[in-house]
Formats: C-alpha cells, structure tokens, sequence
C-alpha cells in the first residue's frame, strides 16, 4: 500500500506543481502585458 | 484551452475513484497493481506529447511559422514530466513486484534514453540564442528523437523483457473490469495532457511576445 501511496503522491504533486507554475506565469506575463508603458520605456519586465 | 481545463478537473477524481476503489484488487500484486493505473496513462500521455514535438517540428521545417515551433517547446517539457512521473511509478511498481528500484530492462532503458533525449533538447534550446536557428535545430532533434517512442513501445516484443507486456494488440489478459478502470485513467490522462500543452503553449507564446516587445521598445528608445 505504501507503493501506491508514494506513486499517487509522486505523480499528482508534480502535475499540481507544474500546473500551477504556468498558472501563475500566465497571470503575470498578461498583466505585464497589459501594463501600460511597459517594455521599453521604463517598464518593469527584466 | 478553457474547455479542456473544465473537461479534465472532473474526469481526474472519477479517474482516480476507478483506480483506487471501483477497480478489482490484483490476486498475486494486491494494492501494489493500482500504481498501473496512473503508470500506464503517464506512458501514453508521454507518448502523445513527443508525437506533438515531431509534429510541430515538421510543420515547421515546412511552414517556418513561430508559434509551431513554441507548440513543439511546449510539447517537449509536458512530455518530459510525464515520461518523469513514469519512471518515478514505474520504479515503485519494480520495487513492489520485483524486489528491486531499477534493472536495465529493454523498456526501462529504452524510456529512460527518451527521457535523456528530451530533456537534452530542453537543454539545446537554453543553449541557442538566434531563435531562427534553435528553432530549425530543435525541429530536426524533436523528429529524429521521436523516433525512440517506437522503440519503447516494442521492445518488450523485440527482446526478452521482464516487463509486463503492452495492452495495444492482444498482449494482455486483464481482468475487463480493470482494462475499463484503465481507459478512465487513460482518457483523463490525455485530456489533461492537452490542456497542460496548451496552457504552457499559451505561456510561451506569452514570453515571445513580450521579448518582442521589449525589443520593439529598445530599438524605438535607441532611434
């Protein structure tokens, strides 16, 4: 039982974790994008 | 891209409901025999998205549109972390059938020679700068590497294999109401897939218009 314990485990937090990540990488480029006078001149992206 | 996420958060519970209760206990296994449930869908899932680089990369060559080849970056990373959790699922399942975490079987180390060649082409695109050329380069590796996929699929047909052999052709004798549990984990499996591809496609496509921004913006702040 504890195989299949650490199987589900392993698998669902890496999905949830991944899925997030991009989640939370679309929310910000959108509103990075959206911004106005961003990219460029005087923006806040890198 | 919505449409898939709303299709594939009710399909995962029931997936999981049918491989963790409705599904039979294995006689010889026991509970150690559900990991298959969520291996086997992973393999496939993993399958599908390298089909998807080599696609993209193809259409590439021949079209020379970017957002095919942010498809075939999207594909790639999706399939790396599915053909991961495979092996990490895989090696559980070694470690409860077989007594020991790893072996060089055919599958095994044909998945995991996959697994390298994938997460080597992560590596080459970090190492490109002229996205001109990674992209040309990427679509060539991502085809050439598909061709591995085959590979692991057979190879339990082609050499002597402790692993257990393919459901696709009449190689198994599972029990229905498990190969029914297996298609539910299965058919979420993919939906999810296709909506993590899209939304990491989305993301890429996201960052290149950004970078293009910002470029458009150095080049204007400079003239």
């Amino acid at each position: 039982m504890v195989y299949v314990f650490a199987g589900y485990a392993v698998a669902f937090v890496l999905m949830l974790a991944y899925v997030l990540r991009l989640a939370a990488r679309v929310a910000r480029l959108e509103a990075d994008l959206r911004r106005p006078g961003n990219f460029g001149d005087g923006g806040t992206v890198e | 891209m919505r449409l898939l996420g709303y299709a594939s958060l009710p399909a995962i519970p029931v997936a999981l409901y049918m491989a963790l209760v409705a599904a039979p206990t294995e006689a010889f296994m026991g509970h150690s025999q559900r990991i298959m449930y969520i291996h086997v869908p992973a393999a496939i899932a993993s399958y599908l998205s390298f089909a998807i680089v080599a696609a993209a990369g193809a259409l590439y060559l021949w079209r020379r549109r970017d957002h095919l080849d942010a498809l075939a970056h999207a594909a790639a990373e999706v399939g790396v972390l599915f053909t991961t959790i495979t092996l990490l699922t895989g090696s559980l399942w070694g470690r409860a059938a077989w007594g020991w975490w790893w072996t060089w079987d055919p599958r095994l180390t044909t998945t995991l020679v996959l697994w390298l060649i994938y997460v080597a082409y992560l590596i080459m695109r970090q190492a490109i700068d002229d996205p001109e050329r990674r992209a040309r380069f990427s679509a060539i590796f991502g085809i050439v590497g598909f061709l591995d996929v085959p590979v692991v699929h057979l190879s339990v047909v082609w050499w002597r294999s402790i692993h257990p052999p393919n459901f696709a052709g009449g190689g198994t004798t599972l029990d229905p109401a498990m190969q029914q549990a297996l298609a539910v984990c299965a058919a979420a499996f993919l939906l999810f897939t296709l909506f993590l591809i899209a939304l990491r496609w989305r993301v890429e496509r996201l960052e290149r218009s950004a970078a293009r921004a910002r470029a458009s913006g150095r080049g204007a702040a400079g003239d």
